[in-house]
C-alpha cells in the first residue's frame, strides 16, 4: 500500500513517514525521495506485530518441539519378546522388526544387556546373538538349559515376530553349543503382558506361574522370578511346555543335558547324536564305547559301580514314566529291555576294542544287520509315542 | 484563537485589500514575528526597542502579499522565511554599512525591488527544504527528552482511527491546559491519572498510548516551533482553525 507522509526519519531504503492522519508509518523508500521533512510516497511495510510475532513464534516453537519429541519419543512397540534363560529380559520390536529397547527384568538379564547390546539389530539375531551371549557367559549351562521365547504382539491379528522363525533361530543357535538346551516358544497376550509387568517377573514366567496354578503344581512367583527354568523342571519334576498354555515345543529329548541324560530319559531312548552315529555304518553308541573303555581301565569293581548306577537309573526312569503316564503299563518297558540287551553284551565284552564295530555283538552279516535296524525302528516309535 | 486560525481567517481579506483584517492579523502574529527574529538573532528583543523586530514585522507583511497556496507551504512557514530573508538582508547591510559613507547606504533601502524572481524562487525552495529538514530533527531531539524515538511512535501510533483520534483528544488536552503541560514538562511522563479522569479513557488505554499522546501533545504545544508537521497533520483541522479554542 502506498503511503504519503513527512519523511521523519531514514534508514537506508526504509523511512518513517508522518501522515496527515497522524500516524507514523514505516515504508520503502524511492531513490529520489530521502530527504527528512518532505512529503515522499512509499509502500508501507507491514512488520507482526509483537503479539503476532509472539503467536508465530510459540507455533513454531511448539511445532520444533513436537517434532523433538517425536522423534526423541520411542515409537510404541508393535511386539515384545521375552527371554528367559536365567536371565530375563525383555525386548521392545517395532512393526519393522528392529529392537527398540531391551529391558533386563532381572539383574542378570541387565548384565547380558550390557554386554550383548541388542538395540537397533533384527530381533531374530538380537535373540540369536543374546543366547549366543547367555551360553558364553555361562548363564546358558548344564543346570539352565531351557529357554523360552515368549511374543507377545501389541496388537492382535500382527504376526510382527513369527514365532516358528524365533525358535528355528534359537535352535539353530544352541546346537552350536556343547550344551543340549530346550527351546520353548510362547506366544502371550497383551493382557498378560501387562499383569506380567505388574507383577515384576517376565511375562513368560508369569504363564509359567499361571500354568502351575492351573495343573495343580503350584509354583509361587518368587521361585518363578528367582530360579532357573532347568531348576525348576528339576526341582518340580515338571515340563515346561505342559505348563505353559500355547507352548510350542519339538523334540525332548534331544535337548536334555548330556549329564542327566539317564536321568530324564527313559532307558533305551537313544539322543540324536547316537542316532547319528547308528544309522548310516551301525556303529556302536559313542556312550556304551565310552563305558566299555571305562570299565576295561577301571576293572571288575568299577564295573559293578557301574551297574549299580545303571540300576539307579532304571529305577529313577520308571518312577519318571509312572509321573507321566499314571494310568495303564509303562510304555517303555520293551525299550528297557531292549536297552540292557543292546548294553548286556558291553558289559560281556568290556575289552572289545572300539574299532567301528558294535561292542559286545558279533559280526551278524547282512541279515543281522537287518534284525538290528528293525529293533532300532521299533525303539524309535517307542520312543515317540512315550514323547 | 491560535495564529493559524486567525491567519485561516483573515489572510484572504488582507490579500484583498482589507486593512483592518491585515491589521488585526499582524497584531495577532507580533508573539510568532517576536519568536522567529529571536532564533534568527539568538538574543532576546523587545518592541519598540530592537529593530530587529521592525524588520520581522515588515518581512510578515511582506509575505501575506507575497503568500501563494500553490506553493504548498503553511503560511506561517512561508512568513518566517520571509522573516528570515529580511533579517539577512539587514544585518549584511548593517554590517557593510558600518564602514561606509551615509551617501553610499541609500542605494540599499529598496532590496525587495531589485531581487529577481528566480533568485527569490531558488532561495525559497531551498530555504524551505532546509528548515524542514531542520524542523524534523528539532522535533527528534525534542522527543529524544522523552525517550521516544520515530520508530517506537510506528509500533505506538493506532491504526485504527478511532483510537487515534481518542488520543489525539488527550494530547490536544494535555496541549491546552498549562498545568498537564507543564507537569508533561517538568516530570517527562503524563499525568495518566488526570488524563483518565478528565478524558474518560480507561488508565491502561492511556498508558499504552502514552509515547503517541506525548508526540501529538509536543506537536501541538509547539506548534510554531513545528510549523511544517503540525500544518501537515489534517486530521481535526486544527491548523485550518475549524475547531477548537486557543491555548495561546
Amino acid at each position: 500500500m502506498v503511503i504519503k507522509g513527512i519523511l521523519v526519519q531514514t534508514k537506508g531504503p526504509v523511512g518513517v513517514v508522518m501522515t496527515p492522519d497522524g500516524r507514523f508509518v514505516r515504508v520503502l523508500l524511492r531513490k529520489n525521495h530521502r530527504t527528512l521533512g518532505q512529503e515522499v510516497t512509499g509502500i508501507e511495510l507491514k512488520f507482526p506485530s509483537l503479539l503476532q510475532g509472539g503467536a508465530v513464534a510459540s507455533v513454531l516453537i511448539l511445532v520444533c518441539i513436537i517434532g523433538l519429541w517425536a522423534k526423541m519419543m520411542p515409537a510404541s512397540a508393535a511386539a515384545y519378546v521375552a527371554l528367559d534363560i536365567n536371565p530375563s529380559l525383555e525386548l521392545a520390536v517395532d512393526n519393522k522388526g528392529t529392537v527398540m529397547k531391551a529391558t533386563g527384568l532381572d539383574e542378570d538379564g541387565r548384565q547380558l544387556l550390557k554386554k550383548v547390546p541388542p538395540e537397533k539389530l533384527e530381533v531374530y539375531q538380537a535373540v540369536e546373538l543374546l543366547v549366543a551371549g547367555a551360553a558364553r557367559y555361562h548363564y546358558l549351562n548344564d543346570t539352565n538349559n531351557v529357554v523360552l521365547a515368549t511374543v507377545t504382539p501389541a496388537r492382535e491379528n500382527t504376526t510382527v515376530v513369527d514365532e516358528e522363525k524365533l525358535a528355528a533361530t534359537v535352535n539353530h543357535t544352541v546346537t552350536a553349543l556343547n550344551t543340549p538346551v530346550k527351546v520353548i516358544t510362547e506366544r502371550a497376550t497383551v493382557e498378560e503382558h501387562k499383569l506380567a509387568g505388574q507383577k515384576g517377573v517376565s511375562v513368560g514366567r508369569y504363564l509359567i506361574h499361571q500354568g502351575s496354578s492351573k495343573q495343580g503344581a503350584r509354583i509361587s512367583l518368587d521361585e518363578v522370578k528367582n530360579k532357573g527354568l532347568g531348576q525348576l523342571e528339576k526341582e518340580k519334576g515338571i515340563e515346561i511346555q505342559h505348563v505353559l498354555p500355547h507352548a510350542k515345543f519339538k523334540g525332548q529329548e534331544d535337548l536334555k543335558p548330556v549329564n542327566h541324560r539317564f536321568k530324564q530319559m527313559p532307558p533305551g531312548q537313544i539322543t540324536k547324536e547316537q542316532r547319528q552315529q547308528r544309522l548310516p555304518n551301525n556303529k556302536p553308541l559313542q556312550t556304551n564305547q565310552k563305558k566299555q573303555d571305562h570299565g576295561e581301565d577301571q576293572g571288575n569293581q568299577e564295573g559293578k559301580e557301574d551297574k549299580k548306577q545303571k540300576d539307579e537309573d532304571e529305577t529313577e526312569q520308571r518312577r519318571y514314566d509312572r509321573r507321566h503316564s499314571p494310568s495303564g503299563p509303562p510304555q517303555h518297558t520293551q525299550q528297557i529291555k531292549d536297552s540292557a540287551l543292546d548294553k548286556a553284551p558291553a558289559e560281556k565284552h568290556p575289552s572289545h576294542p572300539s574299532d567301528g564295530t558294535q561292542p559286545g555283538k558279533p559280526d551278524k552279516g547282512p541279515k543281522g544287520k537287518e534284525k538290528e535296524d528293525k529293533n532300532f525302528i521299533n525303539k524309535e516309535n517307542a520312543s515317540a509315542t512315550q514323547r | 484563537m491560535t495564529l493559524e486560525q486567525y491567519t485561516a481567517q483573515y489572510l484572504d481579506q488582507a490579500r484583498k485589500g482589507d486593512t483592518l483584517a491585515r491589521e488585526q492579523l499582524l497584531t495577532e502574529a507580533k508573539p510568532f514575528i517576536q519568536s522567529a527574529c529571536i532564533k534568527v538573532c539568538g538574543r532576546s528583543l523587545e518592541w519598540g526597542r530592537d529593530d530587529e523586530l521592525s524588520v520581522g514585522l515588515m518581512a510578515f507583511n511582506e509575505a501575506i502579499d507575497r503568500f501563494e497556496e500553490k506553493r504548498n507551504i503553511p503560511f506561517l512557514g512561508f512568513a518566517r522565511l520571509v522573516i528570515k530573508s529580511r533579517l539577512a538582508d539587514y544585518f549584511r547591510r548593517e554590517a557593510r554599512h558600518r564602514h561606509q559613507p551615509l551617501e553610499y547606504q541609500a542605494a540599499d533601502d529598496v532590496p525587495v525591488q531589485l531581487e529577481t524572481t528566480q533568485a527569490w524562487e531558488k532561495y525559497l525552495f531551498e530555504a524551505e527544504a532546509r528548515e524542514r529538514q531542520e524542523e524534523v530533527i528539532d522535533f527528534q531531539k525534542e522527543l529524544s527528552l522523552y525517550g521516544i524515538s520515530f520508530s517506537e511512535l510506528v509500533e505506538a501510533s493506532p491504526k485504527h482511527r478511532d483510537s487515534r483520534e481518542s488520543l489525539m483528544a488527550v494530547a490536544k488536552q494535555v496541549a491546552e491546559q498549562p498545568d498537564l503541560m507543564d507537569h508533561l514538562i517538568r516530570t517527562r511522563r503524563l499525568p495518566v491519572k488526570e488524563l483518565a479522569l478528565s478524558s474518560g479513557l480507561h488508565r491502561k488505554t492511556i498508558e499504552k498510548g502514552r509515547r503517541y499522546i506525548i508526540a501529538m501533545a509536543l506537536l501541538l504545544h509547539q506548534r510554531e516551533r513545528f510549523i511544517y508537521l503540525y500544518s501537515y497533520l489534517k486530521l481535526t483541522g486544527w491548523s485550518k482553525g475549524e475547531e477548537g479554542s486557543s491555548g495561546d
